[in-house]
């Protein structure tokens, strides 16, 4: 197959979050997300193909808590779409802005199941410490600790240099225990004038239980199947959570990083986040995986389907 | 271990279980260390509850009444709880502790404390189809566990675990027969539980709706509120796919709505609350455009 080279590429890190006003004709963009407790197959088909092993349901089922987007005042569940930003529940949804937005993020804990106390903590973007969903004892308020019932509106701001991908994730105190469980998602903020790609792929990479997972979904045909058609401007959210290393690569592309160099495979830290853009040349079906390969072995890898036209 | 405690906002009543099979209840009673205790006006529910050596009963006052919660031997006593206070005890002894109110004495309730105990089945099993079973010990981990089966003929070894880490055990039984099951360790035995087996069917018929096609199951014997999931052979994602999960209603049906853009082959599966262990599948259906 013929290696490519990206036409784009976007590169993100942690950064220190620097104080920003909004600017002029910046647009003020809500989100309702509730933390609502679910029961999560990390392996639906019960099947990795790859080794022929099967596995039962009492190794991949497991009640968890998960962040899911809603319409305002938390009435309804928003439906697992693209616009919607909701994923498939792990990741949380996908919260989209431009640089110089104001963010309002709008939390509620539904947690009726196990009744822990949840936060929502955001990387990337500029707040005060009131929403910065971290908790300390005797030093954080209940943005950190928002408890069952309770709600908390986050306050941010996507500064100028916050344009990329980032995560979000509990950061309560249940946070190990949350983000163990899924409790985490990606904000994507695009530059002022940069354009909305045609496909956006979030893929969270993450141990979960004795499974290594993309997007909460461990095995081929379990994770997700992303698929775009030739012709289509594709970026790729990356990031990691947890305790571990990752390497991301994707078969058959190559992307660029800012500094110009072509990379088919990125190492990500517990997280570190990064994206990338690539206008879709190659039709066929590609794997994309962690190329640790205990965590491929593990669960971490999938298929990226491109159409022809 | 003694505490009162107001509880301002919601009430809990009865136990916040967690989906998946790991975290079943016991007669509405038992949840990973913890249990909880609704007083009513004139009772308490649930009024007899098992749990395991070293967990927490709190109990909450969901009516109007002043009420206490005391033990008859005057182990604990709450004092007077008002509405919504709470009260919550440690059981670190074996046995059966009884209880009432002393302003209402015929409000009473019974604790059972015990070594180890196995959840109650929510749900109906299958005939010889795997069974999750699953309990909790006050045992170290690693202690082997037997699971036992008495079909009227006396007990007898089915399935044997072992405690993990965190206090609980898990073992699959594939019954035949409705049956009666206890988890033993040497001498200590939980109190047996009884778990149904029903032979149940899953059907399903399509009908074309606006822009949609409609799957209308139906499970027989009536099963209601059971957990039925919509699957399509995907080959993407390498064989049956769920993709909608619903309850049955109380006339033990259900319907699931959905677009299909090419023919694929359907079924319905009626599940455990995890939406992934079969109870019963229904017969394959190819459905979609036929072009």
């Amino acid at each position: 197959m013929r290696a490519r080279v990206a036409l784009t590429a976007l590169l993100a890190t942690s950064a220190a979050a620097l104080a920003a006003a909004p600017a002029a004709g910046a647009a003020t963009r809500e989100f309702w997300v509730g933390a609502v407790p679910v029961t999560w197959n990390m392996a639906p088909n019960q099947f990795d193909d790859i080794t022929g092993t099967r596995y039962d349901p009492a190794q991949t089922v497991m009640g968890t808590v998960v962040y899911r987007r809603f319409t305002r005042g938390w009435r309804h569940p928003l439906p697992n779409t693209p616009t919607s930003g909701n994923q498939n529940l792990i990741p949380g949804p996908l919260l989209r802005a431009r640089v110089g937005d104001r963010l309002l993020v709008h939390f509620r804990n539904m947690d009726f199941a196990r009744r822990d106390s949840h936060s929502m903590h955001f990387h990337g973007v500029h707040y005060r410490p009131s929403s910065d969903g971290a908790f300390v004892p005797g030093v954080s308020e209940r943005d950190a600790d928002v408890k069952p019932g309770q709600s908390w509106t986050y306050r941010l701001t996507a500064g100028e240099d916050s344009a990329g991908a980032w995560p979000y994730h509990d950061h309560s105190p249940s946070m190990h225990a949350s983000i163990d469980g899924g409790m985490y998602g990606m904000l994507s903020i695009r530059g002022r004038r940069e354009p909305l790609p045609d496909r956006e792929f979030v893929v969270v990479f993450a141990r979960m239980g004795a499974f290594q997972t993309i997007d909460g979904r461990a095995f081929v045909g379990n994770t997700p199947v992303l698929r775009s058609k030739v012709g289509d401007l594709v970026q790729f959210d990356v990031m990691a959570m947890g305790s571990e290393h990752h390497s991301f690569h994707v078969h058959g592309h190559r992307w660029l990083t800012p500094g110009g160099v072509a990379r088919d495979t990125q190492t990500v830290a517990p997280a570190e986040s990064f994206r990338f853009q690539w206008r879709e040349r190659d039709p066929g079906t590609w794997l994309y995986h962690c190329h640790v390969e205990e965590h491929m072995a593990l669960g971490m890898i999938g298929t990226y389907q491109v159409a022809r036209r | 271990m003694r505490r009162v405690l107001l509880a301002a906002g919601v009430a809990v009543v009865g136990l916040a279980a967690t989906a998946g099979p790991a975290t079943s209840q016991h007669e509405a009673g038992e949840h990973a260390g913890s249990a909880a205790v609704s007083i009513g006006f004139a009772a308490v529910s649930p009024a007899r509850i098992h749990v395991v050596m070293g967990d927490t009963v709190a109990w909450t006052n969901d009516s109007v009444r002043t009420h206490t919660v005391t033990a008859d031997d005057r182990r604990f006593d709450s004092g007077r709880l008002p509405q919504a206070a709470r009260f919550a005890h440690t059981f670190g002894e074996l046995g059966y502790v009884a209880y009432h109110c002393t302003l209402h004495p015929f409000i009473r309730g019974v604790v059972g404390v015990h070594t180890l105990l196995l959840a109650a089945p929510q749900q109906a099993a299958s005939p010889n189809r795997p069974f999750p079973l699953t309990g909790r010990a006050a045992l170290p981990a690693g202690t082997s566990v037997a699971i036992q089966a008495d079909r009227g003929t006396g007990f007898a070894d089915v399935a044997t675990t072992a405690v993990t880490a965190d206090g609980t055990f898990a073992a699959r039984v594939v019954p035949s027969a409705t049956a009666t099951y206890r988890a033993v360790v040497g001498a200590t035995a939980s109190p047996p539980v009884g778990l149904t087996v029903l032979d149940r069917r899953v059907s399903f018929r399509a009908e074309r709706g606006r822009d949609r096609l409609l799957i209308r199951t139906r499970v027989t014997p009536a099963s209601p509120r059971a957990h039925v999931v919509l699957q399509l052979f995907l080959r993407d994602h390498f064989g049956w796919w769920p993709v909608q999960r619903g309850r049955l209603d109380h006339r033990s049906s259900a319907t699931f709505s959905l677009r299909l853009r090419r023919r694929v082959a359907v079924r319905v599966l009626l599940t455990l609350p995890d939406g992934a262990t079969p109870l019963a599948v229904s017969r394959t259906t190819r459905l979609g455009p036929t072009r």
